[in-house]
């Protein structure tokens, strides 16, 4: 199956600051794929290179098989995209923006659109700049969906709302369009909308895909090693050499090793490799492992 | 606590440019003899704004300190205060010291503005919100109202200062104790409450949805089209580049919609040449837009031997027919000698303007008769007016020249995407890719340009008319037919637009500031 959006060693760079350097990823069609990392981590930077919207510097990008900086208009036609700092006409009503976009999307779905309104409970008289955050998000999430597009791109969608809008948001966008084969692709810093919604993890970490798992996998095959520190360790290389090491660091009397593997076999593999036995294993929540992987050494 | 505010207010960020270009605006009117409605432009501006964005992101966050309303209000008056008079008597001073025109036109700008900035300030804090069209007319009220001053009084405008200044305090001293007196019942220091408004049906219309696009550029066009119809076009490129800068803020919600960027850009620059195009040949046509700045477009009389009148070489009895500079012809070779029906001769004398020889086919010498000057006036108003006139009429305003009027129209559509082509051009992909010192170089460049057109006209250089003296000496240096002309004004616009539209394609929109979410942010 020909992916929807293919990335192929995707560099972008701002003036010096490299934020993606050599991004490899794909997302198929009726995949659900959450992408994850820390501030300038180049989650936007490249959703919005997905969408057309920067050029990339290096790399290949497609999106439905086309560039999607050659042909923006054929892409983004087949794409629905909220964003967090998405910015809408602030003069305008909700009447008049539905209008645009069902101007502009000739697949519009008129009983989709009735539908979302009662279910906001939006007044599409109302204009943008009277609306509240999570109204204005609810207004950019049905813009989004009501055309079906083949692709959703959500790039913190949830950001700054409260739990009930967040959760109402998240389930509206993937229960709308998921079940239809929809692939979303979405960055988040809420580990508990990742987990929620399922589907596959990405986390991007200094311009580079530093973990692609399948959440149920990421669950079952990942786990943090603590290894105390009074044991007689050289230092992180040595345990960084480990198979299956992802990730080495110090905190406060310990070292944490996320290592891939079930606890057992993960605690086994640097017993020996290390020569030590006071060795705890175990699964990680995602958002642990999250801290594991990409957090400073304390 | 005042102190402390006013040390902090956004005014203050955009206060060192308002002094550079209030001394420039100083010195082009010193030397250009008539740019005054630059500054009393930008002053109508701050006052009416007053840095309005960065205000509302400043009083969002006082509003969480422990500080009064009053406090707040107070120090905002007195920084925009300051914006606006230390650069208009900075303008002044400097008008003053270079002795012609004193300080009085840039005291009365100052003493203008100072009312409409205490209406804005009272406006936001009552949380009135003009509707888009109140604010269009009032604002093309006041430019029109600028404009017609322009064409009225060549020249500086000749304001009464102590009669302004006067209704000025008092109007402002007025609208201070109302706005003083609202502070405490409105405004909770600055966080836009969200107020209840019956809802309004707005019809679509359907077959235009580019409307909500474009609406916001309505008043854009309504000034610029009114510049060029009431003045000399140079001065409605200068607010050109206002459009592009305002529309990428305000359509970024367009970028991740199937909107095509090439249409996209019709929709930006169409109305706005459209609008630059018909001021001006209507402005030409019925006689308001003037030949070059602040100098009416008709036959002048006058005792020198030459033009312009600051290359006037010496004075002498005889009237000098002096026809606008278009009617002029370049001296190819020898300049043939005037002969009279009745034998008088004159071998009119060469004039190099803008690096072209030229000579005045209707000029008359010190040593010709009356006789004489009244056979060329009538030649001259022949070629000017289309008929024969007595020296009697003199002071009819002409119409320029078909091929200046093409030419010209060519110039507007040329210079108008040149002035967009830098926006666009730090937009490019491509641009975001150089290194910095590149970037920083290229874009202290452009702004530098900025102040440079003010002021070379104490290098003796034409300044913001030099895209109109372009394209007289394209007038000039082109034979006289019609037909290249017109190619060169379709040529030259459509190269530019076709350049700064490829650019524009391969742009990217990333935020100058980090924008909120649309919505209300209680």
């Amino acid at each position: 199956m020909n992916p929807v959006l293919k990335f192929e060693g995707v560099y972008r760079s701002y003036g010096s600051t490299v934020v993606l350097n050599g991004v490899d990823l794909a997302v198929h069609p009726g995949e659900v794929c959450g992408l994850i990392g820390r501030n300038g981590a180049g989650k936007t930077t490249l959703l919005k290179i997905g969408m057309g919207m920067l050029h990339p510097h290096g790399g290949s990008v497609r999106t439905f098989g086309m560039s999607p900086t050659d042909e923006p208009v054929s892409v983004k036609k087949r794409i629905g995209y909220v964003a967090e700092d998405q910015v809408l006409p602030p003069g305008s009503s909700i009447s008049d923006l539905i209008a645009f976009h069902r101007y502009l999307f000739p697949r519009w779905d008129a009983g989709l659109e009735k539908q979302l309104l009662e279910r906001f409970s939006l007044d599409p008289d109302k204009k943008i700049k009277h609306l509240s955050k999570g109204q204005a998000r609810e207004v950019a999430l049905l813009c989004a969906v009501c055309h079906r597009p083949e692709l959703l791109i959500l790039d913190e969608p949830a950001g700054g709302l409260d739990p009930a809008t967040r959760r109402e948001f998240l389930e509206t966008s993937i229960h709308l369009l998921n079940q239809e084969g929809t692939a979303i692709l979405f960055s988040s810093h809420h580990m508990g909308d990742v987990e929620r919604i399922g589907g596959r993890v990405v986390l991007l970490d200094k311009g580079k895909v530093l973990l692609d798992r399948d959440l149920t996998t990421l669950r079952e095959e990942i786990c943090v090693a603590m290894v105390p520190r009074s044991v007689q360790v050289p230092h992180a290389f040595r345990m960084e050499q480990i198979p299956g090491c992802l990730r080495v660091r110090l905190v406060f009397d310990d070292w944490h090793v996320v290592m891939e593997g079930s606890a057992e076999g993960v605690r086994r593999k640097i017993s020996m490799a290390l020569g030590v036995e006071d060795v705890r294993c175990v699964p990680m929540p995602l958002e642990e492992l999250f801290i594991e992987l990409t957090g400073s050494e304390r | 606590m005042i102190f402390q505010l006013l040390k902090r207010d956004p005014a203050w960020k955009v206060f060192p440019y308002f002094v550079l270009i209030f001394a420039a605006g100083a010195f082009a009117a010193e030397y250009e003899r008539s740019i005054i409605v630059m500054p009393l432009a930008i002053a109508t501006i701050a006052a009416t704004t007053g840095a309005t964005q960065s205000q509302e992101l400043a009083a969002r966050f006082f509003a969480g300190l422990p500080i009064a309303k009053r406090a707040i209000f107070l120090s905002r008056v007195l920084a925009v205060m300051a914006l606006i008079w230390i650069p208009a008597l900075t303008a002044a001073a400097v008008c003053r010291a270079l002795g012609s025109y004193g300080a009085g036109p840039f005291v009365a700008i100052g003493a203008l503005s100072m009312p409409m900035a205490l209406v804005y300030q009272w406006l936001w804090i009552r949380e009135i919100q003009l509707r888009t069209w109140v604010s269009t007319v009032v604002v093309a009220s006041v430019v029109g109202w600028m404009c017609t001053a322009m064409a009225v009084f060549p020249g500086v405008i000749p304001v009464p200062v102590v009669p302004v200044m006067a209704i000025s305090c008092v109007g402002s001293a007025a609208i201070f104790v109302a706005a003083w007196r609202s502070v405490l019942r409105f405004r909770e220091p600055a966080v836009r409450q969200t107020r209840n408004t019956t809802p309004v049906r707005r019809r679509i219309w359907p077959g235009f949805p580019w409307w909500l696009v474009s609406w916001w550029d309505l008043l854009l066009w309504v000034v610029l089209g009114n510049l060029t119809l009431t003045s000399a076009w140079t001065s409605a490129l200068l607010f050109v580049w206002t459009g592009p800068i305002r529309q990428r803020e305000q359509q970024r919600w367009l970028d991740p919609l199937p909107v095509s960027r090439r249409l996209l850009f019709r929709v930006r620059t169409a109305p706005l040449q459209i609008a630059l195009a018909a001021g001006y040949l209507v402005g030409s046509q019925v006689g308001m837009a003037g030949g070059w700045m602040g100098t009416s477009h008709m036959i002048s009389l006058g005792t020198g031997r030459s033009w312009p009148t600051n290359r006037v070489t010496s004075s002498c009895e005889t009237l000098n027919v002096t026809p606008p500079i278009d009617y002029w012809k370049p001296a190819r070779g020898s300049v043939p000698i005037v002969r009279a029906p009745w034998g008088e001769t004159y071998q009119p004398p060469v004039v190099r303007v803008y690096g072209m020889n030229v000579y005045n086919p209707y000029a008359t010498g010190c040593e010709n008769s009356h006789r004489f000057m009244d056979w060329q006036y009538e030649r001259a108003s022949k070629d000017v007016y289309g008929r024969p006139m007595p020296v009697s009429d003199v002071g009819v305003v002409a119409v320029p020249r078909v091929r200046t009027r093409i030419l010209n129209l060519g110039g507007i559509l040329t210079f108008s995407m040149l002035t967009m082509f830098p926006l666009v051009g730090f937009d490019w992909w491509r641009f975001r890719h150089f290194p910095r010192w590149l970037r920083y170089g290229i874009m202290g460049a452009a702004l530098a340009a900025f102040p440079v057109v003010f002021l070379a006209p104490i290098a003796g250089k034409g300044g913001i008319e030099a895209p109109q003296h372009a394209m007289q000496w394209l007038s000039w240096w082109l034979p006289d037919n019609l037909a290249l002309p017109v190619a060169l004004a379709i040529l030259l616009p459509t190269a530019t637009y076709w350049a700064v539209e490829r650019m524009f394609l391969r742009t990217e929109w990333i935020a100058w500031n980090r924008v909120q979410p649309a919505g209300n942010y209680n």
